[in-house]
């Protein structure tokens, strides 16, 4: 079953035309990842996806659900959460407070002024695991100004990752990372597709941790689609070598 | 409970009874001062909810400090001789006048959100001063009456000053405790996941318009029971309540005391007051004298009296 699905989804900035017509079809509990040359139109994609950006053409279905044109909020409350190519994390609060947002706002507590021992409980059991599949519960009370970069990275997947989503959208999660914390995020990601079953859509320029851990890829190339395949597929297609990959591999 | 928790609960306790005590052996005029100083606390606060947990610099505070004033005012003088009617009035009059002003406000932040508050607060002025027929105008309401404060069969005559101090006191009092349990709640937390980043807020799920636009209203009412019980202190209300000057007092008295320390706003409300009516009697241009504080402050103290205490000795106060 598809769980996401654009039509036709177009997006033009004035003259310049982002997005030309993307058809994608993304299955339940896939990680579906989008490759391709910057400005391509892949964070673009994901800004229409959560309602950052309205598309001047086109649809967007969510389980069959129109979400074209949504807020931001109405979205993820639907169940749609991403991440953020440059990290989006709340700095001046911790660690723990970042992920508990999340909780509160998808068990509606956020107007419990006088929440029961048992309220206080789950809210703190239910972040203390998500810490725990993100592998900072030891760092809970730190503010999340004074990570490394990497765990900054992380904490931002946690925050999604918080919102229990049906979809969780990450857009170059591994960027600027090492190789150490490349691997624990990539390692991350799997866990999340498959213990928690989250299906995932991943923007990333890192093509051999992409291509490792893909169900699907999806190439775009000047607005356009121009292939969807399977990871070993995709490496031998001639156009998707000449337009993004490059001779080498 | 830690030490340190021990501490602050000690100290806010020993103030409070400072507080309570205090007024007994002060002279009138002390008293007055004091008892102002508790009204503009509770204005500082209003101010300080909205800028320290929500990040949004309104400067038009003054709009909702006047719309209280001149409610209370004018039910006295037309309608009640009792608090409650005018008081319920005040507050339900800033929260229609904060939900309209707050509405369209919202959907822009930082200068913008400021400017914008500013203008609608200067609207505000612009109808205080220019409906004589209602306002009184220029003049506006002169002999404000304090009213009685009638609970079951006491009759407490607010006229006195001492029993319009503890009035005030008490309503403090509540509304601090209030604020305190506001900003410690869930629903705190939400709102400072707004100050720090409030595009990611959207996307993890708030509706972040509905929860400024909430906590503006509660600013405004703060900012409205200042107002009412500052028209009834002084027993007038008149158009400068509402001067975008008066809006400007909050701002400065809770960047003396603090933005990040909760007791900020009180102590800078106590400085502020303190220093303008002792410097006005023995230099005269006192606004010179704010201005180097507030140089040295910005310069070296960012975070206020209070937060430079606050480090110094470790604890939040």
């Amino acid at each position: 079953m598809n769980i996401l699905q654009t039509k036709g989804v177009k997006k033009a900035f004035e003259k310049f035309i982002a997005l030309n017509g993307i058809d994608l079809e993304v299955k339940e509990g896939e990680i579906h990842s989008i490759i391709g040359p910057n400005g391509a139109g892949k964070t673009t994609f994901f800004n229409l996806i959560s309602g950052k950006l309205k598309a001047t053409a086109g649809k967007i279905y969510f389980n069959e659900e129109d979400i074209t044109g949504k807020p931001p909020h109405e979205i993820a409350q639907k169940g749609i959460a991403r991440t953020f190519q440059i990290v989006n994390i709340f700095l001046n609060l911790t660690v723990l407070e970042n992920i508990m947002i999340s909780i509160l706002n998808i068990r509606k507590k956020t107007f419990d002024f006088f929440p029961s021992p048992q309220t206080q409980n789950y809210i703190n059991e239910e972040t203390f695991k998500i810490l725990k599949v993100i592998g900072m519960e030891n760092q809970a009370y730190t503010l999340a100004g004074k990570l490394s970069h990497g765990d900054k990275k992380k904490l931002d997947m946690g925050i999604g990752l918080a919102q229990n989503p049906k979809i969780l959208l990450l857009d170059e999660p591994m960027a600027g990372l090492n190789p150490i914390e490349n691997q624990a995020i990539t390692h991350l990601i799997k866990k999340i597709a498959g213990k928690e079953k989250v299906t995932i859509i991943l923007i990333e320029h890192d093509v051999n941790a992409v291509f490792s851990i893909s169900d699907m890829v999806t190439v775009f190339h000047q607005g356009r689609v121009i292939a969807e395949d399977k990871p070993e597929d995709i490496r031998e297609n001639k156009l998707v070598i000449e337009a993004y990959l490059g001779e080498e591999f | 409970m830690n030490h340190k928790k021990w501490q602050v609960l000690a100290i806010y306790i020993f103030v409070i009874i400072l507080l309570s005590v205090f007024p007994i052996i002060l002279p009138s005029f002390g008293l007055y001062l004091l008892n102002e100083i508790l009204i503009y606390a509770i204005f500082s606060y209003a101010f300080y909810f909205l800028f320290s947990h929500v990040g949004y610099l309104s400067f038009g505070q003054a709009a909702y400090f006047a719309v209280g004033a001149y409610s209370v005012a004018l039910m006295y003088k037309h309608v009640s001789s009792t608090i409650w009617l005018p008081f319920l009035t005040a507050i339900t009059v800033t929260f229609i006048v904060a939900f309209i002003i707050g509405y369209l406000s919202v959907r822009v932040t930082k200068v913008y959100f400021a400017f914008l508050t500013l203008a609608f607060a200067q609207m505000i002025y612009t109808i205080l001063f220019l409906w004589q027929s209602f306002t009184g105008g220029d003049d506006g309401i002169p002999n404000v009456p304090r009213g009685y404060l009638n609970i079951y069969f006491m009759k407490i005559n607010l006229e006195s000053a001492h029993n319009f101090y503890y009035f005030t006191l008490i309503i403090f009092a509540i509304l601090i405790f209030i604020l305190r349990k506001l900003i410690t709640s869930y629903f705190g937390l939400a709102l400072r996941s707004i100050r720090e980043n409030i595009e990611r807020a959207s996307f993890v799920g708030f509706n972040t318009h509905r929860y400024v636009l909430i906590a503006f209203i509660i600013s405004a009412v703060y900012s409205g029971i200042a107002g009412a019980l500052q028209a009834s202190l002084a027993k007038m209300a008149y158009p400068e309540l509402s001067y975008w000057s008066t809006s400007g007092e909050p701002i400065l008295m809770t960047l003396i005391g603090g933005i990040y320390s909760f007791s900020g706003p009180f102590i800078g409300a106590l400085l502020y007051i303190f220093l303008k009516t002792y410097l006005m009697a023995i230099i005269g241009n006192w606004v010179l004298f704010l201005g180097i504080v507030l140089l040295i402050l910005l310069l070296f103290f960012r975070g206020g009296v209070m937060g430079f205490f606050e480090q110094k000795f470790g604890i939040e106060l």
